[in-house]
């Protein structure tokens, strides 16, 4: 019985050495490689949630939809779940992620994956900067301004430099816009 | 955008509708022109589209889809070209149904067609240059054609794109280009997310880009650029051609007829062992019909005319570095069998000795006798090179001409006729020890 535990000992310890399977998935492989191979897998992650199946949603309908969505979406939290340290890539996922949950309508849930982007990823400039106005006008849309108000005044604080580029002063004026309509709706109604 | 749909435009109209009543989904226009300037060094291009879009009055909508590409799309720019004054974007939002895509919200004075520009940068278009050249049979005149390689592999289709490329590097982002030579496998437009200085960067290309600009037409459009210590030129590819993603595209950039170029052989043991190595020279001036841009790095392949119905003869390939206007030209275009330099060294002399007080040796002069046979196998003229190195404290004794290159290197060059013959004669004296006085 002992020389059985120790062959069974030895083969755990060959296949924890080895790994257990010969095609590592990029889960698999996730914990390992230098930074530019976590680049590349993480890359790979990503563009193949959006490539075969996010893109393709937005044209499918019914449950095929659905599929598709779903199957995005647990690629993005693969991406974000083992690759937090390459932000790029990893923000984008949480954003899109977000993304499918506003397009499934489930407001809520995306509003707390679009703030996530800020809170995990403070660095990702444009990524915060896109989660927040997504996060607003979805709320916006909704009816839920006062919690709008929140994410474009966030905006507004963090971004509203004379010197930003084009597109972030865009994104800024909007706010601004979009704000003042907000402030006049809530004073109309009162 | 036909085979990705990632650039997709679609103009939306509001007609007073909340947004999820938007109606009239109008024409999806395709671009009128596409401008692409490269920056090789840096791996960004500056993409400038114009597209044509009908705008109705009040607010329309507009989408860009960055999806699957490597544009950037903290770089993207929307501007009226024509009605700017009627035309304001209001907004930009990011629409949660379609995966990276950005939508502007544009109030326009104006109902009907307006000219737009959309620019951004992409990572993964690069270019290099390579040359053809095709001397004639007596190899003193050649034809010279120069043509870029557009490598597309930003994600993106670009049809009849013009394409501009920069040769040299832009004071402005030599740190960019530090950044970009380190090894990575992000794009430039990853990296520069990270990095604060980013803003500079499209700063100072978008400004050499405005630069250039103005200078109208194509013949205006090959400029040289002098800024401090940084040197530029901005390469003009003559019309327009379609660059899909993923593939090579090799477009004519010139072509120079009747350029006077020299045959010139060099031979020299130490680098080259015994072969005579064969060298086409040109200049890149107005004389020889060049010199209106400097020439960028690349590969040039050499032929010559060799029968009278067309037949052209491979010489060689070689690589040229960046040659600047006005510069001499030298192809390295390898072993040339029928040019022949053979030393012999027909005789040595140790003479002059000289001892110490216990009978040990302590100077001593070695004299030496070479010959060396050139011949010239080929039906036309040429010019042959012969260095030789020596050591030492060493006097050369000849008729032949020769010139001192440096302290320890003397060259010989000799002019030979078709199926000419020479024998180049000289004794070496070199002194050792006590006898030697440098």
């Amino acid at each position: 019985m002992p020389r059985v535990k120790l062959i069974a000992l030895a083969l755990l310890a060959i296949a924890l050495i080895t790994g257990c399977g010969r095609d590592a998935t990029p889960l698999a492989s996730a914990g390992r490689g230098d930074p530019a191979q976590r680049y590349d897998a993480a890359k790979a992650l990503f563009e193949k949630a959006s490539r075969d199946y996010h893109i393709p949603s937005a044209q499918a309908h019914g449950q095929e939809r659905r599929r598709l969505e779903e199957q995005a979406g647990a690629l993005y939290s693969d991406v974000v779940r083992n690759y937090p340290d390459q932000r790029s890539w990893a923000s984008q996922a949480l954003r899109s992620l977000a993304n499918i949950r506003a397009a499934q309508t489930n407001i809520t849930e995306a509003v707390k994956l679009y703030a996530q982007v800020g809170e995990r990823f403070p660095n990702q400039d444009f990524e915060v900067l896109m989660s927040w106005k997504s996060a607003a006008d979805l709320l916006s849309d909704s009816g839920r301004r006062a919690d709008a108000k929140i994410f474009y005044e966030k905006i507004i604080a963090r971004f509203d430099q004379r010197d930003a580029l084009p597109i972030i002063q865009s994104v800024v004026r909007g706010s601004k816009d979009r704000l003042q309509g907000e402030l006049l709706l809530s004073r109309n109604s009162e | 955008m036909k085979r990705h749909c990632s650039i997709l435009f679609a103009l939306l109209l509001l007609c007073g509708l909340p947004a999820a009543a938007r109606v009239n989904v109008v024409t999806l226009p395709g671009r009128d022109s596409v401008l692409l300037t490269i920056y090789n060094s840096v791996d960004l291009t500056l993409v400038k589209e114009t597209r044509t879009l009908t705008f109705r009055k009040g607010l329309n909508r507009l989408e860009f889809s960055w999806a699957n590409t490597l544009i950037d799309p903290t770089s993207v720019e929307f501007r009226a070209m024509t009605h700017s004054d009627a035309v304001d974007v209001l907004d930009v939002s990011f629409p949660p149904r379609v995966t990276n895509t950005l939508e502007w919200r544009i109030n326009s004075e104006f109902a009907g067609e307006v000219q737009v520009e959309i620019r951004y940068f992409t990572s993964g278009i690069g270019w290099s240059a390579d040359y053809v050249l095709e001397a004639k049979k007596d190899e003193k005149l050649a034809g010279l054609a120069g043509y870029v390689r557009v490598n597309n592999n930003s994600g993106e289709d670009y049809e009849d794109a013009q394409v501009r490329l920069v040769v040299g590097v832009i004071r402005l982002v030599e740190d960019i280009a530090q950044l970009a030579r380190k090894p990575r496998s992000a794009p430039m437009t990853e990296l520069l997310k990270d990095n604060e200085s980013r803003d500079q960067v499209y700063f100072a290309f978008t400004q050499s880009d405005t630069r250039f600009a103005g200078l109208g037409g194509r013949a205006d459009a090959k400029k040289m650029i002098k800024e401090g210590l940084s040197e530029y030129y901005l390469y003009t590819v003559e019309g327009q051609d379609t660059i899909p993603n993923g593939w090579a595209k090799r477009l004519g950039s010139f072509r120079a007829a009747d350029v006077p170029i020299s045959s010139y052989y060099k031979y020299e043991k130490e680098r080259w062992a015994d072969q005579v190595v064969r060298y086409y020279r040109f200049k890149n001036d107005k004389s020889s019909k060049l010199g209106n841009e400097p020439l960028p790095d690349g590969a040039v392949n050499a032929f010559r005319l060799a029968t009278e119905d067309d037949l052209y003869a491979f010489v060689g390939r070689t690589a040229v570095k960046y040659i600047p206007i006005d510069e001499q030209v030298e192809l390295e275009l390898g072993n040339d069998l029928e040019v022949l330099v053979k030393p012999t060294l027909v005789n040595w002399l140790k003479t002059d000795m000289r001892f110490d007080t216990h009978g040990n040796v302590i100077g001593w002069t070695i004299k030496e006798t070479w010959e060396i046979e050139v011949q010239n196998s080929k039906e036309i003229d040429v010019t042959l090179d012969i260095r030789r190195n020596f050591s030492g404290d060493w006097t050369l004794n000849t008729r032949a001409q020769y010139e001192n290159v440096d302290a320890t290197k003397v060259k010989f060059v000799v002019p030979l006729k078709p199926r000419e013959k020479q024998t180049l004669n000289y004794e070496l004296t070199t002194r050792y020890g006590t006898n030697a006085t440098r």
